[in-house]
């Protein structure tokens, strides 16, 4: 869990890169996509800021309340990090990917 | 008896006699059925030291409880025998019709023992087992092979067959049923072939019936819409093939031979790639609602091909033989699937030889045929026939990589990928480390599937890139909950549909046997026939130095990609396997314990001396 700083209202927002992948990328119609997030951010506004930049992923990739994404999806940091709750703290640049949840085959 | 019939059917070839064999409660509440059950009658009916092509070895087909209800997913079987290629136990898992129709044939298990004098075509129904010719049937096609099956004994009939893969034996032979679905690793279909057997048609009118049929009618429904929800969406719109850019992009995506794990050519064999340009249609097993199933076409000079497409065959003939042409991929795939082959094993043992070629270990002096490379799909297309009927450097090919390996020397057995001789699957180790431990240790060798350790490296539970102890227990527990999936049997795409899976589980099991069961008596299970696979391995030789990964993977770093750097040294991998043998109770040396024999319930079926000294090469 990251620690917010005292002053956390006021980071700037970052612009950070969605891949996509699968099925969500399919939808989008593209492999990724630029986001404006918070530089301490959560899942919650990860999604919702992906579903104002492409809001044809609501229902089927982003939560219809734009709370999150749906359970077939989870987002990863830079290709090594999990991102499953919590807050994480972006810088711009990162890149953040959107793939399905589950990961067998 | 509900949900079981309480009995195995048992063929012997040589002398063509059939007898049933009864099963107890206690044996079914102990191996449940599928791998479990097939793991059990292994053990008792496989001699010690028996040579994996010879009459002495069973071939075990093993139903479920499960399979025959109406609860989605559940129609599986396990197949299980003792594997030519590591001379330990090989298990694998097919689904659909043959799964419901073979225990409607008043069978829990149908276990296949000594050799035909000739080609031969078992056609068993509940009346009996018939020895038929199959003479005619020698060198078909899996898909040529089922239409004659179904021609000559009825459109009812749900066949498993060999390719002329199985037939010349090839180690990595599969079993094939129902339209392309293969029992495809540790080599069976080379087992199958071994018996002179060509083919087994099923068709049987007594389903075995649940305790209580309305509460399972209820959960069925229950668990059909869990099923098409978010828990399994991937599998839906895309299949498997998913994984392909997903994996390319964590760096994970075995590429030539495992010397990198990205693919520059990865987009166009990926999952998206072939949906947009080449899917046709989506297919089902039988009473699965997922559907996960996408067949793709491909049609050019060379004709129309057409089939299912996983990511499994995509990584081993696509990228790790540095293929990224979508049509011959597919062909290649297509291929092995009607040679009955193991698009695994085969793309595995190809690379070793493409880098053998590169590196001058392999040349022309040593064998007859086209010489592989890297890239050059034709020599791909040209050399699976010639494994298939074991002709030329086909010959070499059609032992498997550590076998050709060996055979060819000059350092070769460090680019041989494979753990225990069973070629490794397309999850690369050093970037997925949780999955590292489960190929070095499963029974089976280098499998994915019996631990399905990689779910922990793709979640935030774990730091895929590094080694800690934590991998041992969630490697164990991961082997547990899959062997109970593959005893009751589910699909494991279903796994994410279930809020508390041996929750559930136990209850669908007692309303369906009628037998009082709880989560621990199922987790328990699944640890019991963990065991036995392994009490197995000790008896047919395994030691210590069998739980390891190939040489490459402990030597070298990734070159490119997010995980650029990233390597997995001996002693991180001891420690792991350390920390698998403290979760697992066994002592250091991997060998299990006396009391934990006692524990599990394992002292009937083992025997007392675990000094085992068979060999365990093929015969």
């Amino acid at each position: 869990m990251v620690q917010l700083p005292r002053d956390a209202a006021v980071v700037p927002a970052v612009s950070v890169t969605v891949e996509l992948f699968g099925n969500a990328k399919l939808l989008a119609g593209r492999r990724e996509v630029d986001i404006a997030v918070p530089g301490f951010c959560g899942i919650q506004a990860l999604a919702s800021s992906l579903a104002e930049v492409v809001p044809c992923l609501v229902g089927g990739v982003v939560r219809k309340d734009e709370a999150g994404l749906m359970g077939s999806y989870v987002f990863n940091l830079n290709g090594t990090r999990f991102l499953e709750g919590g807050v994480v703290a972006l810088k711009p640049g990162d890149r953040i990917l959107l793939f399905s949840s589950q990961a067998g085959g | 008896m509900y949900g079981y019939h309480g009995r195995v059917t048992v063929v012997d070839l040589t002398t063509r006699a059939v007898w049933r064999e009864p099963l107890d409660e206690s044996v079914l509440r102990r191996f449940i059925g599928g791998i479990g059950l097939g793991t059990y009658l292994l053990y008792r009916h496989c001699p010690a030291g028996a040579a994996p092509l010879s009459g002495e070895n069973p071939l075990i087909f093993a139903t479920s409880p499960l399979a025959g209800s109406k609860l989605t997913t559940s129609s599986k079987f396990a197949v299980v025998t003792k594997s030519p290629l590591t001379g330990f136990i090989g298990d694998s898992l097919s689904s659909s019709y043959l799964a419901t129709e073979l225990k409607k044939t008043g069978s829990d298990a149908l276990v296949v023992i000594g050799r035909a004098g000739r080609l031969t075509l078992l056609e068993v129904t509940d009346a009996g087992v018939d020895f038929l010719d199959a003479s005619e049937m020698a060198g078909l096609s899996t898909s040529e092979t089922e239409a004659a099956v179904k021609a000559r004994c009825g459109e009812g009939s749900r066949v498993a067959c060999i390719g002329p893969a199985g037939e010349r034996g090839v180690l990595y032979a599969s079993i094939a049923n129902d339209g392309g679905r293969q029992a495809g690793r540790t080599g069976p279909g080379a087992v199958m072939g071994s018996k002179n057997l060509k083919a087994i048609a099923v068709r049987g009118s007594k389903p075995a019936q649940a305790s209580d049929p309305l509460w399972l009618r209820n959960a069925a429904r229950d668990l059909t819409r869990r099923s098409l929800g978010p828990a399994t969406e991937k599998y839906r719109t895309m299949g498997t093939v998913a994984n392909v850019s997903v994996f390319n992009r964590l760096g994970a995506l075995p590429t030539r031979n495992f010397q990198q794990s990205t693919f520059d050519g990865a987009e166009m064999v990926s999952g998206e790639q072939y949906v947009q340009a080449h899917r046709v249609r989506t297919a089902h097993c039988s009473g699965c609602t997922i559907g996960c199933e996408h067949v793709m076409a491909v049609n050019d000079d060379r004709g129309r091909s057409e089939g299912r497409l996983e990511y499994e065959s995509a990584f081993a003939l696509g990228p790790l033989v540095g293929i990224g042409d979508p049509n011959d991929l597919l062909r290649a795939s297509h291929a092995c699937d009607e040679l009955g082959m193991d698009t695994i094993s085969a793309g595995v043992t190809l690379a070793w030889a493409m880098e053998s070629v590169e590196r001058g270990a392999l040349t022309g002096d040593d064998t007859s045929g086209p010489l592989p490379r890297f890239g050059d799909a034709e020599s791909v297309l040209a050399l699976l026939g010639l494994i298939s009927r074991r002709e030329g450097v086909g010959g070499l090919l059609a032992q498997g990589s550590r076998r050709a390996a060996q055979a060819v020397g000059r350092g070769s057995d460090y680019w041989a990928m494979h753990v225990k001789g069973l070629e490794m699957p397309g999850y690369e180790p050093r970037s997925l480390k949780t999955m590292a431990l489960g190929l070095a240790v499963s029974t089976r060798g280098a499998c994915h599937n019996r631990s399905s350790a990689y779910e922990a490296d793709f979640s935030a539970r774990v730091d895929r890139l590094s080694a800690d102890e934590r991998r041992g227990r969630i490697t164990a527990d991961g082997e547990d909950y899959s062997a109970v999936m593959d005893s009751l049997t589910w699909c494991k795409f279903l796994r994410k549909a279930f809020e508390d899976f041996y929750a559930e589980s136990a209850e669908i099991y007692e309303r369906l046997t009628g037998w009082p069961t709880d989560s621990e008596d199922l987790r328990r299970a699944g640890e019991r026939i963990n065991n036995l696979k392994k009490l197995f391995n000790i008896r047919e030789g395994w030691t210590r130095d069998d739980d390891t990964l190939p040489p490459r993977v402990l030597d070298e770093r990734l070159p490119t990609g997010v995980a650029q750097g990233i390597g997995l040294d001996r002693e991180d991998l001891d420690m792991m396997v350390q920390s698998y043998y403290r979760a697992r109770g066994w002592g250091e040396d991997g060998m299990i314990p006396g009391e934990k024999v006692r524990e599990l319930e394992l002292g009937d079926v083992v025997d007392r001396d675990m000094s085992c000294t068979s060999s365990r090469e093929s015969g």
